[in-house]
């Protein structure tokens, strides 16, 4: 399949998916009340669909898009299969600001967990930026990423194990599972500030993941500012991931699985790969989303919990189809 | 017959008066199923039926829901009761569609939770039931006063946590006549050394309804010797569902450990 085909029929199954998630919920609807829902968007009906569904379902759209977006990018620049923004750190650091400020008792502000959380993976990204200046071999940068997410996540288990009270806990594991039930068109706006911003600096260091394809020193030699754009894609991925990470939580695995989904059809560019990522990554949080609320737990399930769940096995289909085909 | 009419005529009234009223979670349900009429309650948790659910019989025959806007908002309470923390995001939404959410919070003594019951109870408009919980607790109190004299005891969940001052159980021990001998504040990890280095004179013993000391593979039950502590010095053993909210039944609590005294 052609790029553009490829994005008109993700564009169209997001789409459709969109519909569908708030259409859909736990409580279902008639027709009747659907069409009173158009008529009357204030009505219980239309407070449900437009008041509830709508912005979680684009806070999750736009939640999956920023991490597939974040993973087509890192796998690029670090020319490493298994690379996406968790493994740099910065969902780590994202998760442990939120954890601080949830044991701090800032949990009653809503703004304040999420600050704490946009910060958190902001400075993270700074460290795995300021390491990308320095280094430049790929590996270097993963194990630099590697030790720094471990270390953000002993920091939060850390702060399970001094946290006064057990309830605290509780709530900072709830944030840590993520979720986008309850978010509203203010939330939205405010993590897209930070996301268009990584956005903007990933496609402009996207020139930069095609020379890398070529190697270290072919790259260094094609003339392009490579430090500098390699910093820019570090801190475009760190920005589209900490904006993320404080909508929704750590929704995990999305950065690593949808640019695989899309990769098969997108051969050679690296660059090319960006737009369809982000398609993809909104299609699997949309989707998982939508699980959560329509499977009748009696607590709901928790978005990270369902990408994990899902994700893995069609990652493992996935990988198990192009093992083959690198055979072949 | 005329007076029970009258009685069931008046129940339907003060039904109809009654905020609509949803519980969140099983603490908050303990509140709403004692306070608010039956009729006016929309929506309990799940876990309001759980063994471990002070009044879990009267939760028989009510609608369990999630804890989420969609169902809540679909239950359409005037009041929501949930105990302290959560999602404050939740909550926004909540306060958005007109409901009032009545957050019960984390008392640390009685007063604590006179102060939650009162607070409930306002807001569903029973403060008289709500008074009557508060005296049925204070006469608790006051009957089992000082009945330990000041025997000092540390409490142990079959989990292996202690709880020192600042705990509700800290004051449901003092009331007893109990000295609370746990060396730090709070609830925290039992040392199981210092416990079998140094045997308290007695030990209260919480949740070992749920779970058995030998039942919870990480507790301290895997130390043999914690058994036959735990067997030899406990001189009474709460259930599990007296202790995990802050509520009026804490006072049952206390009557259990002054019972334990007058038995030996």
């Amino acid at each position: 399949m052609k790029r553009p085909s490829l994005i008109a029929a993700l564009s169209l199954a997001l789409a459709l998916e969109l519909a569908l998630s708030i259409a859909l919920g736990e409580t279902q609807f008639s027709l009747s009340q659907y069409i009173q829902a158009f008529h009357d968007p204030n009505a219980p009906v239309g407070e449900v669909l437009w008041g509830l569904r709508a912005p979680r379902t684009v806070a999750a759209a736009v939640v999956g898009a920023a991490l597939g977006l974040s993973g087509a990018v890192m796998q690029g620049l670090l020319r490493n299969p298994l690379a996406e923004p968790g493994v740099l750190g910065v969902s780590a650091g994202g998760g442990l600001g939120a954890a601080v400020a949830i044991a701090l008792g800032l949990a009653a502000s809503p703004e304040a967990v999420e600050a704490a959380a946009l910060s958190g993976a902001l400075l993270a990204g700074l460290a795995v930026a300021l390491a990308a200046a320095r280094f430049r071999e790929p590996e270097t940068l993963i194990l630099f990423g590697v030790a720094l997410s471990a270390f953000g996540g002993a920091l939060t288990a850390l702060v399970f194990n001094l946290s006064p009270s057990p309830v605290s806990n509780t709530e900072i594991l709830s944030w840590l599972m993520g979720s986008v039930a309850n978010r509203d068109w203010v939330d939205i706006a405010r993590a897209l500030v930070p996301m268009a911003l990584g956005a903007g600096l990933c496609l402009y260091a996207a020139r930069a993941l095609v020379m890398m394809t070529l190697g270290e020193e072919t790259a260094a030699l094609s003339g392009l500012p490579m430090a500098r754009l390699r910093a820019a894609a570090v801190a475009g991925a760190a920005l589209l991931t900490g904006a993320a990470v404080a909508l929704a939580g750590i929704v995990g695995f999305v950065g690593l699985a949808a640019p695989h989904l899309v990769r098969a059809a997108v051969k050679g560019d690296p660059a090319r790969i960006l737009v369809p990522s982000a398609l993809s990554g909104a299609i699997l949080v949309v989707a998982a989303d939508l699980i959560g609320r329509v499977v009748p737990t009696e607590v709901e399930l928790k978005l990270g919990v369902i990408t994990a769940l899902f994700g893995a096995p069609l990652f493992a289909l996935v990988a198990w189809r192009a093992a083959r085909s690198w055979r072949g | 017959m005329v007076l029970g009419l009258t009685a069931l005529a008046c129940g339907a009234v003060r039904a109809a008066e009654a905020p609509r009223v949803m519980s969140l979670d099983q603490c908050a349900d303990q509140y709403v199923l004692a306070l608010a009429p039956r009729a006016s309650i929309v929506g309990i948790s799940y876990r309001a039926a759980d063994p471990d659910s002070y009044l879990h019989a009267e939760a028989t025959g009510l609608p369990r829901r999630r804890a989420t806007s969609e169902a809540i908002l679909g239950a359409a309470p005037n009041v929501v009761v949930t105990y302290w923390g959560g999602d404050p995001l939740l909550f926004r939404t909540l306060s958005r569609g007109g409901v009032k959410v009545v957050q019960i919070n984390e008392a640390t003594d009685f007063e604590g939770v006179r102060d939650n019951v009162h607070q409930v109870a306002a807001a569903l408009g029973q403060p008289g039931r709500g008074a009557a919980l508060v005296a049925r607790m204070d006469g608790q109190l006051a009957r089992a006063n000082g009945a330990w004299r000041g025997r000092p005891a540390v409490y142990l969940t079959s989990a292996g946590y202690t709880a020192g001052s600042g705990t509700l159980v800290h004051a449901i021990l003092q009331s007893a006549g109990l000295h609370d001998a746990a060396q730090s504040s709070g609830f925290a990890r039992a040392s199981i050394e210092r416990l079998l280095l140094d045997p308290p004179m007695a030990l209260v013993l919480g949740f070992f309804d749920r779970y058995g000391l030998s039942q919870q593979n990480w507790g301290p039950g895997r130390q043999g010797m914690m058994g036959s502590l735990a067997r030899t010095r406990a001189i009474d053993s709460l259930p599990g569902g007296l202790l995990g909210c802050p509520a009026w039944f804490a006072g049952d609590a206390v009557q259990s450990l002054g019972a334990a005294a007058q038995r030996r």
